[in-house]
């Protein structure tokens, strides 16, 4: 039985659709008042796990989170145009979930999307519910500023991925260019970087080929 | 509008040239694009930060990362790509064991005298707008102790977000902000891990 209760599905807003088709969409509920809800089957990457190497109390960078003003314009561009896919997209609600965001009787839709299956170099697409603070305006100024957040993607694709991103039209910091010319390429390695609709930076390179 | 160039293009000399090729990360050695995908997992996340050595004090001394670049990036070519003039690049590339995917970049502007962005957050609770990195951790008692001893804001100390009643050992999670105001959240696996 799928018991998301009226509030819940308000919040979900376009998540709905995604939801309804979910028949595994049942709130899992705490001995406390934290219910998650999981609005897709989560995919578990079973090939890489994560490890510790030599030396190390951290493992690579699980993923980068941004806490979105519109979760389904955010996956217009990471899941849509960029291509990557959803590991898990729940909806949290409770006192742990507030707890570990140090915030009170906020719910929060946590989307994870990767490339492959993978846990590391992921990202994360959150988007806090019942927050009546009014966010700032995000960054959307052509140029990279102190305190801007990049993410770095490596491509195959740049010039499609560049002419769909442009045809959307997020700010363009850079087009394709190489940042150091190499001689023993035929086709040079290029990077370009674009804001996202919450002014986040994305670095999108590609490698180059070799004479 | 800038009118005194703070790096000139002829500062871009064939040594720093030299340096930047050995220095900086070679395109050609990304990992592939898995089958049906466009773009491979982040291969790093890279925080604009407002003073370098103070953000390598907790990303490399307090969580233990390990220096994989460090260099000065100068000349026409970065400017392009960040959308400048004239500034240079203090670029440094951090990385759990010898990972080349989940890297963390520092990167400083050289001589920003721009409209600077908001300052920092110390906020201790979350907010839409917010940037968070996510660390798997081994050691999420230790490297607590050690942050508030260096006294970042904390959000949260460690904590079960979901208890899971079958779990032996359960999976536990912190949060800070860092210097520039970014999350940093440490997830340290239970038993069974969930993944």
């Amino acid at each position: 039985m799928v018991r998301v209760n009226r509030t819940t599905l308000k919040n979900l807003g376009g998540g709905l659709m995604t939801a309804a088709l979910f028949l595994g969409a049942v709130p899992v509920t705490a001995q406390d008042d934290s219910s998650v809800t999981p609005l897709i089957e989560r995919v578990t990457p079973t090939s890489n796990p994560t490890v510790f190497q030599d030396g190390m109390n951290v493992a690579p960078l699980a993923r980068a989170t941004i806490f979105v003003r519109d979760i389904e314009a955010s996956l217009k561009l990471y899941r849509d145009i960029l291509g990557l896919r959803p590991m898990f997209d729940n909806y949290w609600k409770g006192s742990g979930i507030n707890a570990i965001m140090g915030t009170d009787g906020l719910e929060l839709r946590a989307t994870v999307l990767m490339a492959g299956e993978s846990v590391s170099g992921n990202l994360g697409i959150y988007q806090l519910h019942n927050d009546e603070t009014t966010p700032p305006p995000s960054t959307q100024t052509p140029d990279t500023r102190t305190g801007d957040f990049a993410l770095v993607f490596p491509t195959n694709d740049i010039h499609r991925l560049t002419a769909e991103i442009t045809a959307a039209g997020y700010p363009i910091v850079s087009p394709p260019v190489p940042l150091i010319i190499r001689e023993e390429y035929a086709e040079q390695p290029v990077e370009m970087m674009f804001r996202d609709p919450d002014g986040v930076l994305v670095n999108l390179v590609q490698a180059g080929v070799l004479k | 509008m800038m009118t005194q160039p703070r790096y000139k293009t002829t500062v871009f000399c064939a040594a720093l040239l030299s340096a930047a090729l050995l220095l900086l990360p070679n395109p050609s050695a990304a990992q592939d694009v898995p089958e049906g995908y466009s773009v491979s997992s982040m291969t790093r996340a890279t925080i604009f930060v407002r003073d370098l050595d103070e953000s390598l004090k907790l990303y490399r001394d307090l969580l233990g990362l390990t220096t994989r670049v460090d260099t000065i990036v100068e000349g026409p070519r970065i400017n392009e790509i960040i959308g400048t003039e004239d500034y240079g690049l203090k670029a440094v590339i951090l990385q759990a064991g010898d990972s080349i995917i989940g890297n963390i970049g520092i990167y400083e502007i050289i001589g920003d005298d721009r409209e600077p962005l908001p300052p920092p957050s110390s906020r201790s609770d979350t907010v839409t707008g917010d940037f968070a990195v996510v660390f798997i951790t081994d050691d999420i008692d230790g490297i607590t102790e050690k942050v508030k001893a260096a006294g970042y804001p904390l959000v949260s100390p460690p904590m079960v977000l979901f208890p899971n009643p079958e779990a032996e050992v359960q999976t536990r999670e912190m949060m800070f902000r860092d210097h520039d105001g970014v999350l940093v959240n440490l997830i340290e696996l239970g038993l069974p891990r969930p993944w």
